[in-house]
C-alpha cells in the first residue's frame, strides 16, 4: 500500500526503537485516562479553592506540586484539568473522524462530480491553518470548548477524509467488492460491511496521532485565553496563569502542565504511529 | 443432496437459459467486443476461449453485469439484463439470481475479514431473508456440496489453501440459486491437480441442479473437459463456434487451429507457433 498517514515533520522523527518506548507511552496514556476518568475522586484538593495567603508557596505535605499564583493546588488542577485537556481533543478527532470517514467514503466509492466536488471543498480547508479557524469562530461565538473543537474539528477533517478516499479507492478495486456487488449487494451494504471495517485500522491510527495535534492545538488556544472559560482547569490554560508565576520566580506551577501536554502528545503520537506500523505490515 | 433443483426462475420457452446477440463494446479506441453472439442451453455449459485480449472477461462481466455494453442485449430466462440495472432492491436481487459468477483469483475474491460460514450466511440473509431458521443447515448443505466441512465453516479465507477457497466461492454463487453460472478463469490460479478436483466438483454440480454454466478460459483442456459447446473468440470477435468435441477435433478455423498447436506436447516446437501467429 502506498497510502502514508499526515505526520507532521517535527514530532515523526521520534522513532520507536524497542517496544519498551511503546509500552511505556501506552502506559502513560492509561495513567493519564484514569486520573481524568477518577478526577473527583483523586484530586486532594479543590482545583478551584483559592488560598491567597498561600500563593506561590513550595511543594509540602498539603500541596506537592505546590500551588499557583492564586494559592490553588498545583496538582489537584492537573488532574482535574486532564478532563478538559482530553475531553477537547477527543471531540476534535470524534467529529473529524466520523465526518471525515463519511465524506472520503462518498468520494472514494461514488467518484465522478461528487468526488471532485467533496475533494475540492475539504482541500479549500487545508488553505485555513486550523488555529485562524478556531480563533474566528471563537471571537464569533465566544468562549467555551464546543465552538473550537467544532472548529478544530473542521480543520482535521480533510486529513482524515482524504487518507479515507484513497483508501476507500484502493479496496473499491479489490476483486471481492465485485463479488459482492454481483451477489446483489447494494453499495451501501458493502461499503458499512465490508470496505469500512477493512480500512478501519488505518483511519483509526490517523486519528490516533490526530488527537496528539488537536490536544496541542487547543492547549494552545487555552494558552491564547480563547478556549476554555476562565476557571476551568484546563492544562493549556494552567500555563497562561503561570506566567506570572514564572515571571515572580517560580515556574513549577507553568512547567508542570507543559510536560504533561508534551508527554501526552508525545505518547500519542508514538502510539499512533506504532498501531499505523502494526497496520501497515499486517498480511492480508 | 436435497433442494438444490429449482435453481432460479424458470425460462419463458424454450431451453434457452442464456442468449447474447451483438454484443459490442469499445474501451476508447479499442474495440473489445465486436458483434458477439451466443446462447446457453439450459443446464448446458459453453464455454468461451481465447487468448488475453481477446475480449472473453470483457464478455463475461457484460453477461454478469459488472460492464456495460455499447450495444446488444443479454437475455437470461427471457429476460432482457443489458440495460440500466435498476436501483431498487428487488431488481438488484432478482439480477443477482439470474446470473452469479466465481472469480479467477480465489485469494482476492473473498474479503478476508469474513468467515467461511460468515460468507454464505450474508448471501443467504441477503436472498432468503423469509427462511432464516433455516440458513444454518443450508450452510452446511453448501459446504456439504462444494466438499469441505464444517471446521472449515469458522475459517478465514486465509486459513483455507486455493482449491479450499475456490470452493468457498463456488459455495457462495450456489447460495443464491442462480440460473447461469459464469466461471471467470475460474480454475486457472490453482495447480493442476486441484484444477482437476474443482472441474470434477463442478461437473456434479452441474448434473444435480441444472445450472448453466459460461466457462471462460484460456486452456483449451479445461474447455474439453467441462463444457459441450465452445466458442472462440480473437480480437473482439468469435471466429468458431459450434459443439466443443466438433471444434476441438476439427478445427475450421486458422486461429483455433494455432490455440491447439499451441498447448506444450513432445515435439513441440515453439517458433513454429510463433511463425503461424505472425502469419495469420
Amino acid at each position: 500500500m502506498t497510502i502514508a498517514l499526515v505526520r507532521r515533520p517535527g514530532l515523526a522523527r521520534i522513532r520507536t526503537r524497542g517496544s519498551w518506548l511503546y509500552l511505556l507511552c501506552l502506559g502513560f496514556l492509561a495513567v493519564v485516562v484514569l486520573l481524568a476518568l477518577l478526577a473527583p475522586w483523586l484530586s486532594p484538593h479543590d482545583p478551584n479553592a483559592v488560598d491567597l495567603g498561600n500563593a506561590l508557596a513550595g511543594p509540602s505535605a498539603a500541596h506537592p506540586l505546590g500551588v499557583d499564583g492564586s494559592g490553588r493546588d498545583t496538582a489537584s488542577r492537573l488532574i482535574t484539568g486532564a478532563r478538559t485537556s482530553l475531553l477537547g481533543p477527543l471531540g476534535v478527532v470524534l467529529f473529524s473522524t466520523v465526518a471525515g470517514v463519511i465524506v472520503g467514503t462518498a468520494a472514494g466509492w461514488r467518484g465522478g462530480w461528487l468526488d471532485s466536488l467533496l475533494s475540492r471543498t475539504t482541500e479549500l480547508v487545508f488553505a485555513f491553518p486550523g488555529l485562524l479557524l478556531a480563533i474566528l469562530i471563537v471571537s464569533i461565538y465566544g468562549e467555551g470548548l464546543i465552538a473550537p473543537v467544532i472548529a478544530l474539528g473542521m480543520a482535521y477533517l480533510p486529513y482524515v477524509s482524504r487518507l479515507t478516499r484513497s483508501l476507500v479507492l484502493a479496496e473499491r478495486e479489490r476483486p471481492f467488492v465485485e463479488a459482492y456487488q454481483v451477489q446483489g449487494h447494494s453499495g451501501l451494504q458493502i461499503c458499512l460491511r465490508h470496505v469500512l471495517p477493512n480500512i478501519a485500522p488505518v483511519v483509526l491510527a490517523q486519528s490516533t496521532v490526530n488527537f496528539g495535534y488537536a490536544l496541542i492545538d487547543l492547549a494552545g488556544l487555552s494558552f491564547l485565553g480563547l478556549g476554555v472559560p476562565a476557571l476551568t482547569p484546563d492544562w493549556g490554560r494552567m500555563v497562561f496563569d503561570g506566567e506570572s508565576a514564572i515571571q515572580a520566580g517560580y515556574p513549577l506551577c507553568a512547567i508542570l502542565p507543559c510536560a504533561a501536554i508534551v508527554l501526552t502528545v508525545v505518547a500519542f503520537n508514538v502510539v499512533g504511529e506504532r498501531w499505523a506500523d502494526r497496520v501497515a505490515r499486517r498480511d492480508r | 443432496m436435497t433442494d438444490t433443483t429449482g435453481a432460479g426462475p424458470e425460462p419463458a420457452g424454450g431451453g434457452t437459459v442464456l442468449e447474447v446477440t451483438g454484443l459490442h463494446r469499445a474501451f476508447g479506441s479499442v474495440q473489445a467486443v465486436h458483434d458477439v453472439s451466443f446462447s446457453l442451453a439450459r443446464g448446458g455449459s459453453l464455454g468461451i476461449v481465447g487468448e488475453s485480449g481477446s475480449g472473453k472477461t470483457t464478455t463475461a462481466r457484460i453477461v454478469v453485469g459488472l460492464e456495460r455494453a455499447d450495444a446488444g442485449r443479454v437475455m437470461v430466462c427471457g429476460r432482457d439484463r443489458s440495460g440500466q440495472p435498476g436501483r431498487g432492491r428487488t431488481q438488484r436481487l432478482e439480477r443477482a439470481r439470474e446470473v452469479q459468477m466465481v472469480f479467477q483469483d480465489p485469494f482476492l475474491s473473498l474479503d478476508p475479514r469474513v468467515s467461511v460460514g460468515n460468507v454464505l450466511r450474508e448471501a443467504l440473509r441477503l436472498h432468503f431473508p423469509e427462511t432464516r431458521v433455516d440458513h444454518a443447515r443450508r450452510v452446511g448443505e453448501l459446504l456439504d456440496q462444494v466438499g469441505l466441512g464444517s471446521r472449515e465453516a469458522a475459517a478465514l479465507p486465509r486459513q483455507l489453501s486455493g482449491g479450499q477457497r475456490q470452493r468457498v466461492a463456488i459455495a457462495r454463487a450456489l447460495a443464491v440459486k442462480p440460473a447461469v453460472l459464469v466461471l471467470d478463469e475460474a480454475v486457472a490460479a490453482l495447480d493442476v491437480s486441484v484444477q482437476a478436483q474443482i472441474l470434477n466438483l463442478l461437473a456434479d454440480i452441474r448434473r444435480d441442479t441444472g445450472i448453466g454454466y459460461l466457462f471462460i478460459t484460456h486452456d483449451l483442456g479445461v474447455v474439453r473437459c467441462v463444457t459441450d459447446d465452445v466458442v472462440v473468440m480473437r480480437h473482439g470477435r468469435v471466429v468458431e463456434a459450434g459443439p466443443t468435441a466438433d471444434v476441438l477435433a476439427d478445427p475450421r478455423h486458422a486461429y483455433t487451429r494455432l490455440l491447439l498447436d499451441s498447448v506444450p506436447r513432445p515435439g513441440w516446437n515453439p517458433k513454429h507457433i510463433a511463425a503461424a501467429r505472425r502469419a495469420l
